[in-house]
């Protein structure tokens, strides 16, 4: 420091005594000064160079930080307007632990008006951070009693959340969604893009109680609320289905079971349902497994079940008619596979429509064999079992059906009874749509309807898979199968019921060639009424342990849903169906 | 007595260091506006506003260097009369101007002039020093020192009517340098600290009270209370005033040693700091030039204290000297201050950064110093 040195002081003795102790004033002003000095950069020193890269860390934080405006999710409709899913008034309750001064109470303070552990909030509130969420979603007035308690350094934001009003309901259909709202699974993650809207965002200065400060807006895009979806699903069949799916599962000591409710005439799905079932409200608490759409992403063996293709086929391409008599043995040996009936029986003279009603294995291998296997591929690709069937749901399973070019010597003697080929229940119920509505393979769906998008055209494509006179045929063939055969459980009363059972072996799962002994897929496919059929029901009930036929562990739901579907639909009987052969024999 | 040369006249007059730290320290603070104003709409016009001001300080500098201060020991009354008007011109209607909440600024016909407590600073340490030096360097009577205060109390009580606690704060800080240079006893100062107290906790609880009678803020104004009551406790925060503050720390510790750079500076540029070229121009400079600028800013306010503490012991008189003091602690309060409320030790007030803060009444106010300064030291062996 080179600063002039008092040279006055010194030089003029009279001033002197004016000033008594000025030098010793004047030093403690300068320690004075430089004290002031010396602790401002201290507390620099601390500042920038100690605790400096957290501070660097909250600004990269803070200046990369918008506030994101939520939008609110669309509702979820039924085909009568009742809703499945909404979006109810939320809060989210954030904090700036920095500014909460008496962080203990503060987290007593939100235990007591939100619910939760006080140590987990002072957890919250003691980290060092500029933001942390407390809440989120929480509920409107208990959010609103804690907000009543200014509290400094809490923040709120207004939010919205899912809710699901009736539970179980169509759940798996539904799916869920995440904590920010995006769609998890189900129709929810299907139609995110409708559903979610568009999140608006806010970049710029906020100060701790999140209002905005004037100017200091650098960018602001307003939220888009998502739309509103109408699905094709009825709610009141949609309930009759999982009661009664989840009645027929635990009354045979299924480990699960599946159901699709369909219109043939256009897919549209009416109620699908799976069980187990989970609630989507508290999702986190289920097992993964209850979050299967099973009739959409479960493959088996069909079956007995795929005879009415087989049949269909041959009637279709001219070499039968469902009249058309066949001498059965006990057995049959192809490709160095003896093929049996379930159950035992004498050598046979029977038409094709008892050998579906009767469901023959050697009837329907020869069947398959009359077609060779590539026309049997051909009707099963025209039937839609070797294709997605498109359905608007995340995650649909293909079955597995191999070409014939990688067929063995028994493969054209397994596939006509529905073993060695696995397909989904809604590929089977597609399939049977097309012998139910004369002839059309339609596109399965949910979605009906987007109010507010008129202009989204929903096109499901159709394409022809039979004549329509074959479809009549097997009509009266799977009547047959109801009122004389292995369905009469399904029938319904005062109404033609046109089915077909199916007792499907399951494949084993340890890695070995073969069948799971005593493992079965029981199931029953149909529809009503029979002569104009706007109902098409597919139950399949997995591993039942008390009983494994289809005709009687699925057949009886089949009924129940059927009666209720007409009676709700106020679906009248239809005209006596043309051309139901009586059975010639036994 | 010896009689000097026309150059010898000329280098007594000269403070070579004095001039030096305040050419640095005005250079530091333009480069500092540039970069703070670079990213503001107008960011330019301020800049040329800022550089303006510099220009007009030149002129009270040099006419307080060439005139003899003795002499204004004789203009006592006038000078009185002038500073309670430029303290009370605010609140006269058709003269004042509100902004922030209080009404600070001077106006005519509606347009925005200088802020009068600026200024009046630099009259009151006059006027100040004028009595204090009357005392003859011992204040050790009771009516003495009351006199003191009644200047103080009448000075203040002016300033709160605006209102503005902050400069009420830095008149108060030029009294007690004022004082210790003075030659005031210890046990007043003891004595003032606690009538201060008391005072404080006085003042709040009749404003409260008042606020309550009339059912409005009728006294102080309420961001002002809130601003005390941050910083006794910072955790409450009625008003975002610890969110400026969260900011500024955090702008000015992520500079780190050597800063983001010039105009780089990220929270600065993005409006994270609320007045960044003026009250706030300190967390620009820290997050901006790092520890290294901010050392070099501390630095040259060092030296510049040193120096005007050098020029008081220097006077020839205790007039001289005690003015020299008061300009010394207008300057050291506001610095310690200013940047101590940007790093969370200070309550934070609307009091500029001498020299280096936006704002044309301060700069002025300041170079006027600096030549009153001079106007001491040039003097300093008589005439």
């Amino acid at each position: 420091m080179s600063a002039p040195r008092g040279k006055g002081t010194r030089s003029r003795d009279s001033a002197a005594k004016e000033r008594p102790s000025r030098t010793g004033r004047f030093s403690a002003l300068l320690g004075a000064l430089a004290l002031g000095l010396a602790v401002v950069a201290g507390r620099l020193v601390y500042i920038q160079m100690i605790v400096g890269p957290e501070y660097a860390a909250a600004a990269a934080e803070q200046r990369t930080r918008d506030i994101v405006l939520s939008p609110q999710r669309g509702f979820i409709l039924d085909r009568e307007g009742e809703v499945l899913a909404e979006s109810v008034e939320a809060r989210t309750v954030y904090a700036v632990p920095n500014s909460v001064a008496d962080k203990p109470g503060t987290a007593n303070a939100i235990a007591s008006t939100l619910g939760g552990d006080p140590a987990a909030y002072l957890e919250k509130l003691s980290r060092d951070t500029s933001f942390v969420y407390i809440a989120r979603k929480a509920d409107v007035e208990r959010v609103e009693a804690l907000r009543a308690l200014e509290i400094s350094g809490l923040g709120f934001l207004e939010d919205s959340r899912r809710v699901y009003p009736s539970n179980e309901l169509a759940c798996q259909v539904l799916g869920f969604v995440g904590v920010d709202d995006e769609g998890l699974s189900g129709l929810e993650l299907y139609y995110d893009d409708l559903l979610a809207g568009k999140e608006g965002r806010l970049i710029g200065e906020r100060d701790t109680q999140n209002r905005p400060i004037p100017g200091g807006v650098a960018y602001e895009e307003e939220a888009v609320d998502g739309q509103d979806i109408v699905l094709t699903i009825d709610k009141d069949i949609q309930y009759q289905a999982q009661i009664a799916l989840a009645e027929a599962v635990g009354q045979w000591g299924g480990k699960s079971g599946s159901l699709v409710i369909m219109d043939p005439r256009n897919g549209e799905i009416l109620a699908m349902a799976s069980v187990p079932q989970f609630n989507p409200n508290d999702f986190g608490s289920y097992d993964d497994s209850a979050y299967r759409n099973r009739p959409v992403v479960d493959t088996y063996e069909p079956g007995s079940t795929i005879k009415s293709v087989t049949a269909s086929a041959v009637i279709d391409s001219g070499l039968f008619t469902p009249e058309s008599m066949f001498d059965l043995p006990p057995t049959i040996e192809v490709g160095g596979r003896t093929i049996h009936e379930s159950h035992d029986r004498p050598t046979v003279n029977w038409s094709l429509t008892e050998i579906v009603t009767n469901s023959s294995n050697v009837g329907s291998v020869k069947l398959g064999l009359a077609l060779g296997p590539e026309g049997l591929y051909d009707y099963l690709d025209r039937f839609g079992l070797t294709e997605k069937t498109g359905v608007d749901f995340p995650g649909e399973a293909k079955g597995w059906l191999p070409t014939t070019d990688q067929w063995s010597a028994s493969t054209i003697a397994t596939v006509p009874f529905g073993q060695g080929v696995s397909v989904t229940s809604l590929q089977l119920a597609r399939a049977l749509s097309a012998i139910a509505n004369g002839g059309s393979l339609v596109t399965p769906h949910f979605l009906r309807q987007v109010p507010d998008s008129p202009e989204i055209a929903l096109d499901w494509s159709t394409e022809s898979a039979i004549k329509p006179e074959t479809a009549g045929a097997m009509r009266a063939v799977l009547t047959d199968v109801v009122n004389e055969g292995t369905g009469s459980a399904a029938a319904v009363p005062g109404y033609q019921v046109a089915g077909k059972t199916g007792t499907a072996q399951k494949a084993r799962t340890d890695g070995q060639p073969g069948y799971a002994e005593g493992k079965y897929v029981a199931s029953f496919s149909g529809f009503i009424p029979a002569e104009n059929p706007s109902i098409l029901i597919v139950v399949t009930v997995d591993e039942p342990s008390n009983a494994i036929y289809g005709g009687t562990v699925a057949a009886p739901t089949f009924a129940r849903l059927a009666r209720f579907c007409v009676e709700h639909l106020k679906i009248p009987p239809g005209a006596p169906v043309t051309g139901v052969s009586q059975p010639a024999g036994g | 007595m010896i009689r000097k040369t026309r150059s010898k006249q000329f280098l007594d007059a000269v403070n070579v260091p004095l001039m030096v730290w305040t050419l640095a320290l005005v250079g530091y603070g333009t480069v500092m506006v540039a970069s703070a104003t670079s990213g503001m709409t107008g960011g330019s016009g301020l800049l040329a506003r800022h550089l303006v001001g510099l220009g007009l300080g030149l002129v009270p500098l040099a006419l307080a260097w060439m005139f003899d201060y003795t002499r204004l020991r004789g203009w006592q009354g006038p000078l009185i009369a002038l500073g309670a008007f430029l303290l009370i011109s605010p609140r006269i209607p058709g003269l004042g101007y509100e902004a922030g909440g209080a009404t600070s600024w001077l106006s005519v016909f509606g347009v925005r002039l200088f802020q009068p407590s600026e200024p009046a600073k630099i009259i009151f340490i006059v006027v100040l020093a004028s009595v204090i030096s009357s005392f003859k360097g011992r204040i050790d009577e009771p009516r003495h020192a009351l006199k003191v205060m009644g200047y103080l109390g009448g000075a203040v009580g002016f300033i709160l009517l605006q209102p503005d606690l902050g400069t009420g704060l830095v008149f108060i800080a030029i009294t007690l340098i004022m004082l210790i240079a003075g030659g005031m006893k210890g046990r007043y100062f003891a004595v003032m600290l606690l009538v201060a107290t008391l005072g404080i906790v006085g003042i709040v609880a009749i404003d409260s009270s008042l606020d309550q009678l009339f059912g409005k803020d009728v006294a102080l104004k309420e961001y002002q209370l809130n601003r005390l009551l941050v910083f006794v406790e910072p955790g409450l925060d009625p008003s975002g005033a610890g969110y400026n503050l969260a900011q500024s720390k955090i702008a000015v510790g992520s500079g780190g040693l050597t800063g983001k750079g010039l105009g780089q500076g990220t929270q600065s540029n993005l409006h994270f700091i609320p007045e960044r070229h003026t009250d706030f121009i300190f967390s620009v400079l820290g997050e901006e030039l790092g520890f290294l600028g901010v050392v070099l800013l501390l630095g040259l306010y060092l030296a510049l204290l040193i120096t005007a503490l050098a020029i008081a012991t220097s006077s020839r008189d205790l007039y001289g000297a005690v003015i020299a003091a008061g300009v010394l602690g207008m300057w050291l309060f506001q610095i310690l201050e200013n940047i101590g409320m940007t790093v969370g030790m200070m309550p934070i007030t609307g009091i500029p950064l001498p020299f280096l803060s936006f704002g044309s009444s301060a700069m002025v106010t300041n170079l006027c110093a600096v030549g009153l300064l001079l106007s001491v030291w040039s003097r300093r062996y008589g005439t």
